[in-house]
């Protein structure tokens, strides 16, 4: 579902086919980083795109009331392969407090206009 | 048995010991009247009907080529099988820019060849747009598309690869190889990791690691296309993570 949404915004930002599978790649990676260090009950992706770059927001949340919804902190050491995957597939990268946060622009000499 | 495929097994039987064109030839000339019917029955479709005896004719040579006397199928319904699934894959490989394929498998095909192309032609990954343009379809069909592709690349990551090597298991393979560190802490363990996958895959992922080279850049300099990059760089991914994180579930016990 989440590769659906991202190659639908990256379709929406001009990126490339190359660019749209890099992003995958690296949501795929904070995925498995967040569930393997985090033990809460709610995968939290959410995207925003401006104009031709995508920002990717993932998180494990805790199953609270809709009030009282937070990442989970959990180990926010970032092991070397993770950010090896990640430095190689997106333009930046954050994670901090449970919270990862990715970011691709289009690579593409024909960025959306959009 | 009627006495068309006795003969035709008397010359199946000389042909597997000769490997005589002239006697294939002879079993080709015998079903020529197949594979025309069976080009026939498909010449509704709008393809010159000379194109597809010709892929009738030539399926028909393979099938020569491939069957088995032994096997106690009669050449006639082998042949039929063999003409048929060609046919299927000339229609599917040749009408993407008179039919517009709906089903995503369709549209998975009909992206991955148009990416290809594209590629070939840009000198550079193409985007979506550039994708659905080629092919007429809108920019929707093609996310359908890429969406079919990362659903069929989902394969057990022990599957056999293309080289003919299994990718190592998880967990089996990289975490009995006792290379004596407890965490992916430091530089020196993606390199162990690295070293565990297989040939292909590890200079594949290394070019990406080490070399900044795009999937497209990867494609050509190895001679593959970009999905199969793509596939590879994924699976790689998966083993080295699986990999990692079992150590570290071991190393908390």
């Amino acid at each position: 579902m989440a590769r659906a949404v991202a190659a639908a915004l990256g379709a929406d930002a001009g990126f490339s086919i190359d660019d749209i599978d890099d992003l995958r790649l690296g949501i795929d990676e904070a995925i498995s980083v967040v569930c393997h260090r985090t033990t809460g009950a709610r995968l939290h992706i959410s995207f925003e795109r401006a104009d031709s770059t995508i920002q990717a927001i993932v998180a494990v949340f805790n199953d609270g009331q809709p009030n009282d919804r937070h990442p989970v902190v959990g180990d926010s050491q970032l092991d070397p392969l993770a950010e090896r995957i990640l430095g190689a597939v997106v333009d930046s990268f954050t994670f901090t407090g449970g919270v990862f946060t990715i970011v691709k622009s289009s690579t593409s000499p024909a960025s959306a206009t959009a | 048995m009627n006495e068309d495929d006795i003969t035709a097994d008397a010359l199946f039987v000389e042909y597997q010991r000769t490997r005589d064109r002239a006697v294939r030839n002879e079993i080709v000339e015998r079903h020529t009247g197949l594979a025309v019917h069976i080009a026939n029955r498909h010449a509704s479709s709008g393809v010159p009907d000379d194109d597809l005896r010709q892929v009738a004719l030539l399926a028909l040579v393979r099938a020569v080529d491939r069957f088995d006397p032994d096997r106690g199928v009669p050449f006639s319904a082998f042949a039929g099988r063999t003409i048929e699934g060609e046919l299927k894959r000339h229609f599917r490989d040749k009408t993407w820019s008179l039919g517009v394929p709906r089903s995503a498998k369709e549209l998975y095909l009909a992206v991955r060849r148009a990416n290809e192309e594209l590629a070939q032609r840009l000198g550079r990954s193409p985007t979506v747009d550039d994708v659905a343009a080629h092919l007429g379809v809108s920019r929707d069909d093609v996310i359908t598309g890429l969406s079919a592709a990362m659903a069929k690349s989902a394969d057990a990551i022990d599957a056999p690869t293309t080289s003919g090597r299994p990718m190592a298991r998880p967990d089996t393979a990289l975490t009995t190889t006792e290379v004596g560190y407890t965490h992916v802490d430091n530089q020196g363990a993606v390199a162990v990791l690295l070293a565990a996958l297989p040939e292909r895959e590890r200079s594949i992922v290394e070019m990406r690691f080490y070399d900044g080279l795009s999937q497209h850049e990867i494609a050509e300099r190895v001679g593959i296309s970009q999905m199969h990059v793509s596939r590879l760089l994924r699976k790689a991914f998966d083993v080295m993570r699986a990999a990692a994180d079992a150590d570290l579930v071991d190393s908390e016990d």
